[in-house]
């Protein structure tokens, strides 16, 4: 309908006349004049019976479109003159073309989300990506885009009108929150990922004001390896939603540790959090004191850095890391207590998130 | 158009980072807020937080004397510019401008409406045919305010909308966001880390560091009266001139020792605040241009004077930079007058600094004493 509408508009710009698409039911579901839209047009049924392709009554001319056998709907023009025959075979025509980009763009947006899901058999790959006219050798990324479930389709709309459909850049929707991108990766991969991201974001926030989360892949060399750049981004969504829950966007490449934590089972990573925080020592850290390691961290473990960004004395953070030591057993500024803490902390949060959400793949909002 | 109230605004993020820190402004109808600060400092979030696209930990943000905490971002009547913007390449003008009206299921008369007044405000009423390909940097840089603009919202919000457009274009578009400002008589808060940018464009500028403010003021008098090193340093180019010294009060005459000058301030210093630091270290603060090689004023002013290396000098026009460095120890810049200045490079110049324009600052605290 969405492709009817536009090339509606797109003939409202070259046309003075009134023109619009009438249903199997007799209503006008588009038309240059929106104000018609909804409306009946009373005299169809006799138009639709009509042997002749193109007939008229008394104001407008009408033009029954067909897709094999099967009358698909009606055209009109309002006008009558003879040249009104040609106008409404010329609109015929322009929506034909309308509709068959329509139909490519959906057989290669089924195509890509086959492979996504690996249900295209490799060898097929190369062969049907030739019939797309989509380059087999080629370095692309996957970009998953997650927006609320009632902002999809706008989002979804937006985005591809920002990137419009080439034979390099696909935009379609997966299911109802998650919209895929794959796109040709234009210089260097970091940069590549970290300016478009921002592009995504920005002007989805910009235009619809709409929370969103972005997940992005590895680089894929060949069009069949893009499966498992989207499996990277989903995965980067998921992990990235347990450590770094308020990030708008998650790289595979720079979930580090967590990645690592999120395959370890979860009987595994118990065992070692009741080992390094015995008797529940984590949970007697008060909320400064977090904060104060947390700044440490960021800090690189530089204690004069630290305290001036906590705005506190040189021995108050001395005095709040020996009181870690003496709760934790762990002394922060020995670099493998350190890593031991951090850890066993990120298993924390990683076992909390768990519980707290059965379906993981719901955990990004 | 709106007032705007952040009340006791934290950002913490999971895991401890706290990005802003206890944030308290009052926004007035149609003010334009500079938010500026170095890389990290927590503007964006700041921004994010008004808009309703990050969550706040603690604190309030009204709008019109409404609490928005809870409101929806769509629902808080805002538009925002963000520097990463991107026009619909297969659109015209006019089809990007009212594109989101159109999502929005604005009526037809309405876009065109206000998409003709956006357009007139942005002159670009010529273009509203063409595709963004043909058009130029700052072209491109109207429509995507245009967009904004057609939503006709309360507030606008722009994170560091110049920064990917080249130096000559960002000057000359700071312009043109100034005069749409009183155009459109909206409010408007506007992110960068450039502090020229900010001295420029804005009436109000709040200073970040750390996610904290450190000081909100107009241009003219965070200049003149910045709180504490930091701000001093960051707003002004080249930089104030930071300077390990000695108080040395005697009698009722307030002294700066340095190296192995010692120079005498005027009346308006011997205040209680500095001459109690006597015998202190602390940081004392001087302007590039309230240095001087002047040779009259350098001769009429003796208690200020001293000597110094010149190193580089480099002349841009309408007024040269002498780089120095005093004592072979401490590097200094001052901001001469080209037209008579005599210094040259490998020569040892006097120079004078005009001791009413000095700051005095805490060594510990780095807050001002005295400006
Ligand atoms: N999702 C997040 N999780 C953890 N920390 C974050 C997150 N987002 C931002 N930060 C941190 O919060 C601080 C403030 O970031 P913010 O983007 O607001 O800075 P900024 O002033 O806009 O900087 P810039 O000039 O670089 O844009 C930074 O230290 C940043 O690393
Ligand atoms: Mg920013």
């Amino acid at each position: 309908m969405e492709e009817i509408k536009r090339c509606m508009l797109d003939i409202k710009r070259i046309m003075d006349y009134t023109v619009g698409v009438i249903d199997a039911n007799g209503i006008i579901v588009a038309s240059t004049d929106s104000a018609l839209e909804g409306s009946e047009d009373l005299s169809i049924r006799a138009v639709q019976k009509s042997q002749d392709t193109v007939t008229s009554n008394s104001e407008r001319t009408y033009l029954n479109y067909y897709n094999g056998d099967k009358l698909q709907f009606t055209l009109f023009i309002q006008l009558l003159e003879p040249c009104a025959k040609t106008y409404i075979e010329l609109v015929a025509q322009c929506l034909k073309v309308a509709l068959k980009d329509r139909d490519t763009d959906n057989e290669r947006a089924a195509f890509l989300k086959n492979i996504l899901l690996e249900n295209e058999l490799p060898g097929d790959i190369p062969l049907k990506a030739r019939e797309f006219k989509m380059p087999y050798s080629m370095d692309r990324v996957v970009f998953l885009v997650r927006v609320p479930r009632s902002e999809s389709s706008e989002s979804l709309y937006i985005l591809q009108n920002m990137f419009p459909e080439t034979d390099t850049q696909h935009t379609f929707a997966m299911d109802e929150e998650t919209i895929v991108m794959v796109m040709k990766i234009e210089d260097e991969y970091s940069e590549f990922v970290e300016v478009k991201s921002k592009t995504i974001m920005d002007n989805l926030n910009a235009e619809s004001m709409t929370r969103v989360k972005i997940g992005i892949g590895m680089p894929a060399t060949k069009l069949r390896d893009i499966a498992k750049s989207y499996r990277d981004a989903m995965l980067a969504l998921r992990v990235g939603g347990i450590f770094e829950k308020d990030k708008c966007v998650m790289r595979y490449d720079k979930l580090g540790l967590g990645r690592l934590i999120y395959q370890l089972p979860p009987t595994l990573c118990n065992m070692f959090l009741s080992e390094v925080f015995a008797d529940g020592a984590y949970e007697l850290l008060d909320q400064e004191t977090i904060q104060t390691i947390s700044k440490f961290f960021e800090n690189n473990l530089n204690g004069s850095e630290t305290s001036r960004k906590l705005f506190v004395h040189r021995n108050t953070l001395v005095y709040r890391l020996d009181k870690v030591q003496k709760i934790t057993g762990l002394d922060l500024r020995s670099f493998d207590d350190a890593v031991l803490f951090k850890l066993a902390a990120m298993v924390r949060t990683y076992l909390e998130k768990q519980d707290s959400s059965a379906n993981p793949t719901n955990t990004v909002w | 158009m709106a007032s705007l109230s952040l009340q006791h605004v934290y950002k913490k993020y999971d895991g401890g980072v706290v990005a802003v820190s206890d944030f308290n402004l009052e926004i007035a109808d149609k003010e334009f807020v500079i938010l500026v600060g170095p890389s990290g400092c927590g503007k964006s979030t700041t921004l994010r937080m008004i808009a309703g696209l990050e969550d706040i930990t603690e604190g309030e943000i009204y709008i019109d004397n409404r609490i928005v905490n809870d409101v929806l971002p769509k629902d808080r009547d805002i538009a925002m510019v963000f520097q990463n913007y991107a026009l619909y390449p297969h659109m015209t003008v006019f089809e990007n401008m009212a594109f989101g009206l159109k999502i929005r299921k604005t009526p037809k008369d309405e876009i065109k409406r206000r998409v003709s007044e956006a357009a007139k405000i942005l002159e670009i009423e010529h273009l509203l045919q063409r595709k963004p390909k043909a058009l130029s940097g700052g072209q491109r840089q109207r429509v995507a305010l245009g967009r904004a603009i057609v939503r006709d919202p309360k507030v606008f919000l722009m994170d560091e909308p110049l920064s990917n457009l080249d130096a000559k274009l960002r000057v000359q578009m700071r312009v043109e966001i100034t005069k749409l400002h009183q155009r459109l008589q909206t409010t408007i808060i506007y992110v960068t880390h450039d502090q020229t940018e900010a001295m420029t464009m804005g009436t109000r500028i709040v200073v970040m560091k750390d996610g904290f403010i450190q000081q909100v003021d107009a241009p003219s008098e965070l200049y003149a009266n910045p709180v504490n090193t930091f701000v001093a340093g960051f707003i002004g180019m080249p930089p104030m001139n930071f300077i390990n010294a000695l108080v040395a009060v005697e009698g009722d005459d307030v002294n700066i020792v340095f190296e192995n000058f010692t120079i005498k301030l005027p009346e308006r210093y011997a205040v209680p605040e500095v001459m109690e630091q006597d015998g202190k270290e602390v940081i004392f603060g001087v302007r590039p241009e309230a240095i001087t090689d002047e040779t009259t004023y350098v001769g009429q002013h003796p208690e200020s004077a001293f000597s110094a290396d010149v190193d580089v000098v480099e002349m841009l026009g309408a007024e040269t930079y002498l780089y120095v460095t005093v004592n072979g120890a401490l590097p200094l810049t001052a901001r001469v007058d080209p037209t008579t200045s005599q210094s040259r490079v490998g020569e040892v110049v006097d120079l004078a600094i005009d001791a009413n324009r000095v700051h005095i600052f805490d060594k510990d605290t780095e807050q001002s004493i005295i400006s």
